[in-house]
């Protein structure tokens, strides 16, 4: 009667079926971390690319990351920005509270002030899922900047970890705008209606079907996330914008940015938004006397945010290392000679710098190491003891875990459970 | 330090005291003996012990010489058993950054695995386990072989039989092994402060893997294939078994510190350390104790006396320590290409002959810069 790895990982809320009856059942007592980590006075001499990450902060819910039991980081401040109400908050102030938009962002976030909620949950929904998909890896999309640049250094670099988080948050932007399309919380946007037949293996040809429900209008989501996010990259250079509450050290340093470094970017971007519209399914509906399917309704829906993880996940694996050639206009190609003359596809992602290792602590280039780090001794994969650790070898701890366990429903209306103790060692890396 | 070693040498008996200050001069002087090419094995031999091995008698101290004498023909296990242990630590560590170096000058205790025994790392915690290990296993292993002429098998194995086999043939004495081992091993460590402790808990941390994974051996009787009787025995784990075992208690070595509340430590039951974290799991029996951090093994250190990774060998696609990004600690590799002559499609020809053909083929080699 035990979690899954999984579930413990993340500390999220779980509750596990045990196996014997379902009736029983064990709450886990575990913690939903809502905060960000500020890791104090850290610089931030970049562009202000990813600065709309920043909105990740605003908002309900805030960006989670595990403690670490035994992390030479310590337990950070966390803080948490209050939620907005842009309906109640004028538009103007609204977006002075994100600093680091660039001029277009601001714009757009004037014009429709209740998008800026929309991009902040989008940037969250990314920004888990990324700690989701690299949970067990030695960089694991650990949140260690403040709220202008959350992942510290990583964005500077033009690695496969920064393409992988370009992706993922613009994809997030698309999905989190397209979903509240769908379900009226915008007023520019509503439900799709889509053209053409659905695909084979949910209509036959036989059948009788059309196009009903709301199909999620992630052609408008996709516009209004290239239209914000990409203007990071886009007008990063005339972004010296005069606001009130500037980010001091951003908007003040000249920008220094390496060729090529926008169009991977940008690729990257837009790489992310193809990964949802390429997922989007069609589904369908019954309608007519039990189970008669007479008639069909059908409508196109986004894929789950753990299949686009998973997607983008693979992409990220598959990476494709670019150069920049720059004869007439800065173009990418590919590093591979053998494959250079191959067009870099709209759906790859693309890094220009190798990966470091990820295993030692250096605040320089913001790496925060593998110290403390939760492993698995018994795994041969990336959460191994051995590949996490980076052969350093690992701590014993063990954990005492007090949690009521074979709860019972007593009729009416009481529940019953036993106290159990489970006594478990977890590994960290030294 | 030289010095200090020399007086060690000839004033054996007080080699305890200096064992404070040296280190680990006096209880590893016996590893020297791996450099003897082969040992007379002497109970074949009338003249006694002491004669033969008279040259190499310096390396032991009293009580370890007179248990050599005692039991005649543990020499032979106890050279067996060095060598054993210096071949297993290669072949646990060569994927590693520091890959168990030795050194092949002739004198003192520093001559075998170099000076990283005077520290307290993990690595130290390895080399004294798996060396007492060697030595619980390989005589353990001479007693059922005859070898050694004050133990046999282990014949205590008797009685409760399962229902379709009974206890016999040879057991290896893993009873002996580690009594012997525990009184040869432990007797040069003598101290009481923290590196001995270390070094006691080690030391019978590689005895207790060795006769903790004893296993079961049966052997069929009857018409062929009948199996209607089983023999069975109780056989000592391969030495490799061991060594992967030790390994694994190295990447999740505890370190410890002194215990400080005052309460007097007590070497039998091993309770003078606690965790340097307290929140760490305190060490169980079979589990490495280290008191102070390694280095990173990546440039050479003369303090630990490792030679560093430049010049290793590294895995251009490997993730882990043996990846040439780790190995070589971010210094980067050159890549040359090799020829190597191998003899290959080898036929078998009536009788009997094999004969083979010279391919020569290209391997791509990475080394560290």
């Amino acid at each position: 009667m035990e979690c899954s790895n999984k579930e413990r990982q993340n500390r999220l809320i779980g509750c596990c079926k045990s196996r014997m009856d379902l009736s029983y059942r064990c709450f886990v007592v575990c913690i939903l971390c809502i905060s960000i980590f500020l890791s104090g006075p850290t610089k931030t001499d970049a562009s202000a690319t990813w600065m709309w990450l920043g909105a990740a902060s605003l908002g309900a819910a805030s960006v989670g990351r595990d403690t670490i039991p035994d992390g030479s980081l310590g337990h950070q401040t966390a803080t948490q920005a209050p939620p907005i109400n842009s309906i109640l908050v004028d538009p103007e102030t609204l977006c002075q509270r994100f600093p680091g938009l660039t001029v277009e962002q601001r714009r757009v976030c004037s014009s429709t002030p209740e998008i800026i909620n929309m991009i902040s949950e989008g940037a969250k929904v990314g920004i888990i899922e990324c700690q989701r998909q690299f949970s067990t890896e030695r960089w694991n999309c650990s949140v260690i900047g403040d709220v202008n640049n959350p992942f510290g250094e990583v964005m500077n670099t033009g690695n496969k970890e920064t393409a992988f988080i370009y992706a993922i948050t613009s994809a997030g932007v698309v999905y989190a705008v397209t979903r509240s399309c769908s379900l009226g919380n915008l007023t520019e946007c509503g439900c799709a209606t889509p053209r053409g037949q659905p695909s084979d293996d949910v209509v036959d040809d036989d059948e009788e079907w059309k196009w009903g429900g709301c199909t999620d209008d992630v052609d408008y989501g996709i516009k209004l996330a290239r239209k914000f996010v990409d203007s990071g990259d886009k007008y990063s250079s005339s972004s010296s914008l005069s606001s009130p509450s500037p980010p001091p050290s951003a908007l003040s340093r000249p920008l220094t940015i390496k060729p090529g470094v926008q169009e991977m970017n940008l690729h990257n971007n837009e790489a992310g938004r193809q990964l949802i519209k390429s997922g989007m399914k069609t589904l369908c509906r019954c309608h007519g006397v039990s189970a008669s399917c007479s008639l069909k309704t059908c409508w196109k829906a986004m894929p789950s945010f753990k299949e686009i993880g998973d997607l983008a996940k693979s992409r990220y694996s598959e990476g494709v290392e670019v150069v920049v050639r720059t004869k007439k206009q800065i173009r990418l190609r590919r590093k591979d000679r053998r494959v250079r003359r191959e067009v870099i596809a709209s759906d790859e992602l693309v890094y220009m710098q190798r990966s470091p290792n990820y295993c030692r602590t250096n605040r320089e280039i913001g790496i925060v190491g593998t110290t403390g780090r939760e492993c698995n001794r018994t795994s041969t994969g990336s959460d191994s003891c051995d590949l996490l650790c980076c052969g350093r070898g690992y701590n014993t701890q063990v954990i005492r875990r007090v949690e009521r366990c074979d709860c019972k429903f007593i009729w009416c209306c009481k529940v019953k459970c036993r106290v159990c103790e489970t006594v478990t060692d977890i590994y960290t890396c030294k | 330090m030289k010095l200090e070693w020399f007086v060690a040498f000839f004033f054996i008996p007080t080699a305890s005291l200096l064992a404070k200050k040296t280190t680990a001069a006096s209880s590893t002087k016996w590893w020297s003996m791996v450099l003897s090419p082969s040992m007379t094995n002497s109970v074949t031999d009338t003249q006694g012990i002491i004669n033969i091995i008279d040259p190499k008698l310096k390396i032991l101290n009293k009580r370890q010489r007179r248990l050599v004498s005692q039991n005649r023909g543990t020499l032979a296990a106890i050279n067996r058993a060095v060598k054993m242990a210096v071949s297993e630590c290669r072949y646990q560590f060569k994927e590693r950054r520091w890959n168990c170096p030795t050194f092949n000058k002739d004198r003192g205790p520093e001559s075998l695995f170099g000076k990283i025994l005077n520290s307290g790392c993990r690595e130290t915690s390895f080399i004294y386990s798996i060396t007492s290990a060697a030595v619980t296993h390989s005589v353990a292993r001479s007693c059922s072989e005859g070898t050694i002429e004050s133990c046999t098998c282990d014949y205590k194995f008797r009685g409760d039989s399962g229902n379709d086999w009974e206890w016999g043939g040879c057991s290896d004495n893993a009873d002996f092994g580690h009594r012997f081992g525990k009184k040869f091993v432990d007797s040069g460590e003598k101290g009481r402060d923290l590196r001995h402790a270390m070094n006691l808990h080690n030391n019978e941390a590689g005895r207790k893997t060795v006769s903790s994974e004893m296993r079961r051996e049966c052997k069929c009787h009857g018409m062929s294939g009948s199996c209607t009787i089983e023999t069975c025995w109780m056989r000592l784990p391969t030495f490799r078994t061991v060594g992967e075992l030790i390994k694994e208690r190295f990447d999740g070595a505890s370190r410890v510190t002194m215990r400080n509340d005052g309460s007097p430590s007590d070497r039998e039951t091993e309770s003078s350390f606690v965790p340097y974290n307290p929140s760490h799991k305190q060490p169980a029996s079979r589990d490495l104790v280290y008191f102070e951090n390694s280095p990173d093994f990546c440039e050479r250190n003369d303090k630990f006396g490792t030679p560093g990774t430049r010049g290793r060998e590294c895995n251009a696609t490997s993730l882990g320590v043996d990846g040439c990004d780790l190995m070589c600690c971010s210094r980067g590799s050159t890549t040359t290409e090799i020829k190597v002559k191998e003899r290959c499609s080898c036929t078998f020809h009536w009788c009997c002959k094999v004969k083979c053909e010279e391919c020569t083929s290209f391997r791509t080699v990475h080394r560290c810069l």
